[in-house]
């Protein structure tokens, strides 16, 4: 039965993308009904697996079938453990939400068959690679997703100007169809980063299977460590793949332009559930090295832990001030993901940090996934509604919105305090679970985090007061009274998020708990890597959630004065101190960063591949057939005239080589005297 | 050592088009399309009687198959003396496959001498499927030599601008590979005169033959320069832009994705099992030289402004893989090199037809003259969608196994090697993306594209089979993979025997003794371990001890 479940929800997105063009043949309300079907289907089969978080005790459930048996071995099958139960409701849940939207959200669209097949497409990946038992076909699934995400990134393939992201100038715009390539690029060459690591796993453990990793996991992880700088060399491998896919720095450029796409599509992909794989895969492996390095004895191991904790904790902050200058709203949404997830990548991090934490880091980071899955998906969908109601990208050209569009400011508000770490909101429980282990593991991140969260408060304020309060600029945006919340379908879907955000923050930490103790079943896996208890005292822990509502305040306040009761103040306070003014263009040009890369690997190889195609090749070419050549005798010029094929009797030349052909044949049986 | 057939099949599927070809002769050239449906009929028909070749393969014996053996030339041992493993048979099959679409291909491309145009087609099928299904070294050299007369007319007649320089340039290049190549052949025929005092040709002798290490270094060489010149190789490799590009649509499609195959078929069936020892001597060679194929090729690539340029630059640098995956000289880096020729057949052989595609209609390859073509062209576009998937290696699409084949392949032998293959897999998406990006999406700024027609159900018709296939290898490669474990364990019997890649200490408990000794005991020893175990024992034993 769960099994079952678990392979349908795998089946039905991918049979729903098969279907929409057939369907589209019949009637287009069909075919969005059987888009949407699909998902729901597939949400209601995730949802029959979440009682099984409750009664962890028959977990894992595998199924495995055979794929290849030579030259590899290697199954395709289904893992369900507390893990992928998660992530699977994550995923097959929020799709569900977010497709409904999507029926509104893309109402007279030309494409809409294309856009349903990208989206189920995408929806069966996600959970292919949630739910797969090994690291190939997790693999597989993690390509895919990629790929649905380039075709949904470049929806608007056409390139109208009214698609273009980026800018105001002089800042470079950019095209749907160059945001696609780029995100598949960047994460592509993580992902090949990432690959190598999987292979060098495999050529240690002969085995992708997750399961058997866990299990042989002494072996060879000892195996491993006994090259000096394997196992931070595959540390390094396999945390490209998540780091590029969630957009950790330094692979954290392509997000932004990613908004490109459909707004519902940021939503879904660039907020919700794909960004989501990388934290999903480090989880996967945080057992393992957990294992290596506190029971294994292995020092290398704990580098896996340095590098996600501290890149967590850098992203979090970098993102975290671009989306304090940004003026595009989904940017601004964009870079927060980016922060969040740097949040969860803390949690994970810090798990390994110090003896004993495990279980709570790794709760921490799960938990928090969870709830900014619910939280960001909400805002996405309201920063598509407003987009959609204002025609403009621009938060300058908004403003006055929550008269014109009240529903859209309820729920954006209720997300917001959510990202902002307001108690009760869910976002305050799960900020909290990750500052409690990052206190306890280590004091510079503990901080980092907490100015971290100072920052989003301050971004959060901001596109708030700037979207829906404050004055309508009409002269600017193109929308008039008619402005409103959108179709049935947009307003149901947001505000049932909206719903789910209030109900898990009043249900609290008892979230958190059932999750622990779900979890402390399955990371029991690894023998002895259960050494990982509750950690002891709790006394320092009033302290945490007091300092983390401050540092909250600390942003909240000035923003709110400077965006939503005096506006006026914000270009004076730039005007007048020029060192501000700096800092808004550091942040602004994403700390060069972006400019750095785009020099460097785009203009770079091109430069090298027009010097290799100028230089080399074209040199080569004619060495080998001018001046070598040349330097034969006249006889081969001799031949080549001989073998010219442009005269009028080429028929005769013709019948030369069916002559020629037919003789050899003759001689070949006629030589032949049956022996 | 082998199966006699009853029934001549291999024969039968060889010359099936050549028939088609005497029977155009008596057709009168103005009636082009009697022509035309002729030349398909018997393409098809070519297919369909290579078919059994899949179903009737016997995957589990070593043994050639479907053997055919008459006298041919008594007096130097030249026999007619033909069959298959199922290395060569899924070829062939691609190779009938790849012939049928090329024809069909053409029908509305040609409109100047018909008649020739499809009896030089059909021959070249004739030529080809020979070549793979000689047993005969010396027939092997005569049907290879076949090939190149039909590909010269096609490039030379039905070509484009450049087309006698590219034609020329194509044939002498070949030619001289390919004469050094016969000094190699008649050196290895003495050297078994010599030792055997028997005159023959027979590959299956040659594959027990013991050569001394010097010999064997030289006909190493006169055999790679033959072969590397097909494949090809950098810096051997510079026939083939010109070639590509001025072929008519059918010649590129039947040289990316066939002939090309005759310099890697070339090395597996005869440079690694007849000279072992000095294969390894050259694996850095080649490999270093696969290497910068791999990523020169997509470099070059990179910086093409001609859409059919790129794709045969692509090629390049795809073939560079292949070689490199062949030279891991590991049951899975072998492997997965065969699995990844068919899918450079299927994938580039796809695309070089979907630049014919447009290439009737517009006349131009300049990328720049395209753009924006998915709103025009939706289903062209999707089909070309799947095919620079397939292209870069996606998974579910067939590139993907073949590519991590040969990863893990040269993985356990040299992890720099791999990273460098790597690198030029991301090269190759890189370009491939911004192929399409330039071409399929954005606005329509060319007014003479606005009006262009999508695909028609005949060239809808062509691209089908390459589709099923791009999916099938990627969803279940098993069937694939199967048929080739015995083709593979005979060369990694005569290669691997002394060759330990990973750490020349840890030798295989289980290994036949170095040498030749009983190549069948050898063969049987292999088969008998499970493709599992002989993948672990390789790497996993040698790096924990």
């Amino acid at each position: 039965m769960t099994a079952l479940a678990a392979w349908t929800c795998i089946v039905a997105p991918f049979a729903g993308a098969a279907l929409a063009p057939v369907l589209s043949r019949v009637h287009p309300t069909l075919r969005d009904l059987g888009a949407v079907f699909s998902s729901a289907v597939a949400a209601v089969a995730a949802l029959s697996l979440l009682p099984l978080l409750f009664h962890p005790e028959g977990l894992p459930v595998e199924q495995e079938l055979a794929w290849l048996d030579q030259p590899l071995r290697i199954g395709f099958g289904i893992l369900v453990d507390p893990l992928s139960i998660v992530l699977t409701n994550v995923v097959a849940v929020i799709s569900f939400v977010i497709m409904v939207y999507c029926v509104g959200y893309m109402k007279g669209d030309p494409a809409r068959t294309r856009f349903w097949m990208w989206m189920n497409g995408f929806i069966g990946s996600m959970l292919l690679l949630v739910l797969s038992s090994n690291l190939l076909f997790l693999f597989i699934g993690w390509k895919l997703v990629g790929v649905c995400s380039y075709g949904l990134i470049g929806f608007y393939y056409q390139d109208q100007r009214e698609y273009w992201i980026g800018g105001p100038a002089p800042t470079r715009f950019v095209t749907p169809s160059q945001a696609c390539v780029k995100a598949l690029l960047v994460t592509g060459a993580g992902d090949m980063l990432m690959l190598g690591g999987i292979l060098l796993v495999f050529f240690y453990a002969g085995t992708l299977n997750f399961l058997e990793l866990y299990a042989t996991a002494p072996t060879w992880l000892a195996a491993m460590a006994e090259v000096p700088g394997m196992v931070v060399l595959v540390t390094l491998l396999l945390l490209a793949g998540p780091l590029g896919k969630s957009a950790q720095f330094p692979f954290h450029e392509w997000l932004p332009e990613a908004m490109a796409g459909p707004g519902p599509v940021s939503a879904l992909i660039h907020a919700a559930t794909m960004v989501k794989s990388g934290i999903y895969l480090v989880a996967r492996f945080v057992p393992l090295f957990y294992y290596g390095a506190w029971v294994g004895g292995i020092d290398e191991a704990a580098w896996f832990f340095h590098i996600t904790a501290w890149v967590g904790g850098f992203t979090a902050l970098l993102a975290a001030t671009q989306g304090l200058v940004a003026l595009e709203l989904k940017k601004v949404m964009a870079y927060s993901t980016v922060s969040q997830i740097g949040y969860m990548l803390l949690g994970l991090g810090v798990a390994g940090l110090v003896p004993g934490l495990l279980l709570d880091g790794y709760t921490a980071g799960i938990f928090h996934l969870v709830s900014h899955a619910l939280f960001k998906a909400c805002l996405f969908l309201c920063a598509g509604t407003v987009i959609h109601a204002v025609h403009s990208i621009y938060m300058t050209d908004m403003g006055g919105l929550r008269r014109l569009l009240p529903l859209t400011w309820g729920f954006s508000t209720v997300a917001a305090l959510s990202l902002m770490g307001v108690p009760p909101f869910p976002g305050f429980w799960s900020k909290d679970a990750v500052l409690l282990v990052a206190v306890e593991a280590s004091a510079p991140l503990f901080w980092l985090s907490l100015v971290t969260a100072s920052l989003t408060a301050f971004y959060t304020v901001r596109f708030l007061g700037m979207v829906f309060h404050g004055e309508r600029r009409t002269e600017a945006g193109h929308y008039g009274n008619h402005a409103n919340d959108g179709y049935l379908s947009m307003r149901v879907s947001s505000g049932l998020l909206a719903v789910i955000i209030v109900a898990a923050g009043l249900a609290g930490t008892s979230i958190e708990h059932v999750l622990h103790d779900a979890f402390k079943t399955s990371l029991g896996l690894p023998p002895a890597a259960a050494v990982a208890g509750a950690s002891g005292d709790k006394g320092e822990h009033l302290m945490v959630p007091l300092l983390s509502v401050v540092f909250v305040l600390v942003g909240a306040i000035p923003a709110y004065v400077l965006y939503l009761s005096r506006p006026a103040l914000v270009p004076a306070l730039l005007d007048r101190n020029r060192w501000l003014e700096d800092l808004r263009q550091f942040f602004w040009n994403r700390w060069g960063i972006d400019g750095a890369y785009t020099r460097i690997f785009v203009d770079g190889t091109i430069r090298v591949a027009h010097t290799v195609a100028g230089g080399l090749e074209t040199r080569l070419d004619a060495w080998v057939h001018r001046a070598l050549p040349q330097a034969f005798t006249a006889g081969a010029q001799q031949l080549v005239h001989r073998l010219r094929a442009d005269t009028e009797e080429l028929v005769y030349n013709v019948s030369y080589v069916l002559v020629l052909f037919v003789l050899l044949l003759a001689y070949l049986f006629l030589g032949t005297d049956g022996s | 050592m082998s199966n006699t057939a009853e029934f001549p099949l291999l024969s039968l599927i060889m010359f099936t088009p050549l028939v088609g070809a005497v029977l155009l002769l008596f057709v009168s050239k103005h009636s082009e399309n009697t022509i035309r449906w002729i030349a398909n009929g018997f393409a098809v028909l070519g297919f369909l009687v290579s078919l059994p070749l899949w179903f009737w393969l016997d995957q589990s014996t070593s043994d050639w198959q479907f053997v055919e053996r008459l006298s041919w030339i008594p007096s130097i041992g030249a026999e007619y003396f033909i069959g298959v493993d199922g290395f060569s048979a899924l070829l062939i099959l691609l190779a009938t496959l790849m012939g049928s679409i090329a024809i069909l291909s053409s029908w509305t491309a040609i409109t100047e001498r018909v008649k020739e145009y499809y009896i030089f087609l059909l021959l070249l099928q004739t030529g080809m499927i020979g070549a793979f299904v000689s047993l005969d070294f010396l027939l092997f050299f005569v049907f290879w030599e076949v090939m190149l007369v039909p590909m010269y007319f096609l490039i030379g007649i039905w070509g484009s601008t450049n087309r006698l320089y590219s034609a020329i340039k194509f044939f002498l290049f070949t030619l001289v590979g390919s004469v050094i190549m016969l000094l190699g052949i008649l050196a290895v025929y003495f050297y078994h005169h010599e030792v055997t005092g028997v005159y023959t040709f027979d590959i299956t002798r040659f594959h027990e033959l013991n050569m001394p290490f010097d010999l064997q270094w030289w006909v190493f060489l006169a055999f790679f320069l033959g072969f590397a010149v097909k494949v090809p190789m950098f810096p051997f490799h510079t026939w083939l832009p010109d070639a590509h590009t001025d072929a008519p649509t059918a010649g590129s499609v039947i040289l990316a994705a066939v002939l090309l195959k005759m310099g890697t078929y070339g090395f597996i069936r005869f440079s690694l099992p007849i000279l072992p020892e000095a294969t390894q001597a050259f694996v850095p060679w080649v490999v270093w030289l696969s290497i910068i194929g791999i990523i020169y090729g997509a470099l070059v690539a990179m910086a093409q402004r001609d859409w059919k340029r790129l794709v045969a630059y692509s090629s390049v640098s795809h073939m560079g893989m292949v070689m490199l995956g062949m030279f891991a000289l590991t049951p899975v880096g072998i492997t997965g090199s065969i699995v990844q020729q068919i899918n450079h057949g299927i994938s580039t052989g796809g695309l070089f037809l979907l630049v014919g595609v447009v290439y009737e209609r517009r006349h131009t390859r300049e990328i720049s003259e395209y753009g924006g073509l998915s709103k025009i062209m939706p289903a062209y576009a999707a089909v070309f969608l799947v095919m620079t998937m397939s292209s870069i290696g996606l998974p579910t699409l067939n590139g993907f196994i073949g590519e991590i084949l040969i990863l893990q392949g040269i993985f356990v032998v040299n992890k720099v090697w791999a990273a460098f293959a790597a690198t030029g897999i991301v090269l190759g998406a890189a370009y491939m993306l911004w192929l399409y990006q330039r071409t399929m999406f954005g606005t329509v700024n060319n007014p003479k594209n606005e009006g262009l027609a999508d695909l028609s159900l005949r060239e809808f018709a062509t691209f089908t089979p390459l589709l099923i296939l791009a999916v099938w290898i990627g969803l279940y490669p098993k069937p694939f993979i199967d048929r080739l474990d015995t083709s593979v364990d005979r060369v990694m019997a005569r290669v691997n025997s002394t060759y330990a890649p990973l750490n020349a200490g840890a030798a295989d408990e289980d290994e036949a003794e170095p040498g030749g000794g009983d190549l069948l005991a050898q063969i049987d020893g292999e088969t008998t371990g499970d493709g599992f175990d002989r993948l672990v024992r390789l790497p996993v034993r040698g790096g924990s001890r």
